[in-house]
């Protein structure tokens, strides 16, 4: 059970400093410094592990699956859903509902699509040229993933 | 061989896409959410049968077990997001519009093929279609409150987190 402890307590340690410098100060490139804390817990908890080299391997591979799996849950918590903001929306509306007009009014394109057009600039997937936006190497490498994946299972339509 | 075996949840998730690009490419049900589902059966099927391999003589497995099982999770976990970016993530979309367009889109054209509409038509008729809300006579009620117990939990670790309810506040 000590592989098991030691690989928990390695992820615990990591999202407790995370919470920490959350609290203290949220960072302005939050998704950066999640992989900076992530990372180097991890370099500190292989210096400090002592364990044959299939171990550390375990070690690894269940720390980093962990952090990846929080730091993509982070991001879903981070943006706004739309789907989670048109609930909420109409819950607040309480008994007599929501109206399609001020429904419309509340979800528009500055509250839906201009925060997520900064977050391509601010994460260096695009910059702008002119009045353009156009991809960086970065944004066309990560779109290209995407749509060679959708080409794989055979999907048309465009998500979003 | 001890080191190979160490990557199990590795393996175990290969085949887990490659189960899941398989199944939705060759089925005439194009069920997108089924084909996760095998694709991670898939690979915990094979995850086991690796670990079942390794197992036999070693004494500390048990926790090896345990580890390599939470790690396959994980990753199944990514790899389920993965895909859920590739379908709902607005910036992928944004990313996706622009890639077709190498002289690049100011802001109004980019809207023009990608915007609130789209969005809500989209999302308010997959919230309808599951009873999440009901539209009746131009307004919008909560129906099945799933959705609404999901953004209240979101809306709690937000808080927890970043110490704001919305990114906007």
């Amino acid at each position: 059970m000590n592989l098991l402890f030691f690989a928990s307590g390695l992820f615990l340690a990591a999202f407790v400093i995370h919470i920490i410098i959350w609290k203290m100060r949220p960072p302005i490139h939050q998704k950066s410094v999640l992989l900076i804390i992530f990372s180097l817990v991890l370099l500190a908890g292989t210096f400090a592990f002592r364990g044959a080299f299939p171990e550390h391997i375990r070690l690894w591979l269940f720390y980093i699956s962990f952090s990846l799996a929080y730091i993509i849950t982070y991001s879903a918590i981070e943006a706004d859903s739309p789907s989670l903001t048109m609930v909420m929306a109409i819950a607040k509306a309480g008994s007599d509902g929501l109206s399609e007009e001020v429904f419309k009014s509340k979800i528009n394109d500055e509250t839906l699509l201009t925060p997520r057009i900064k977050d391509l600039l601010s994460e260096g997937l695009a910059h702008v040229e002119g009045s353009k936006y156009r991809l960086t190497r970065k944004g066309i490498l990560t779109a290209s993933i995407f749509i060679l994946y959708r080409k794989m299972l055979g999907r048309e339509q465009k998500g979003g | 061989m001890e080191s190979l075996w160490a990557f199990s949840p590795v393996f175990a998730l290969f085949i887990n896409a490659a189960s899941q690009i398989v199944y939705y490419r060759f089925t005439d049900n194009k069920s997108l959410l089924k084909s996760v589902f095998i694709g991670f059966i898939s690979g915990a099927a094979a995850l086991l049968l690796m670990e079942y391999r390794y197992m036999v003589g070693h004494y500390s497995y048990p926790s090896y077990f345990i580890v390599s099982v939470s790690a396959y999770a994980a990753l199944g976990y990514c790899y389920f997001h993965f895909i859920n970016l590739g379908e709902t993530a607005r910036r992928i979309r944004l990313l996706m519009e622009l890639y077709g367009y190498g002289e690049g889109l100011a802001e109004d054209e980019l809207l023009r093929c990608y915007n609130a509409g789209n969005i809500i038509e989209k999302r308010i008729g997959r919230l309808v279609k599951s009873g999440q809300i009901v539209h009746k006579n131009g307004r919008y009620y909560i129906g099945n409150p799933v959705m609404l117990h999901i953004s209240r939990i979101i809306t709690f670790f937000k808080l927890l987190i970043m110490g704001k309810r919305s990114e906007f506040d």
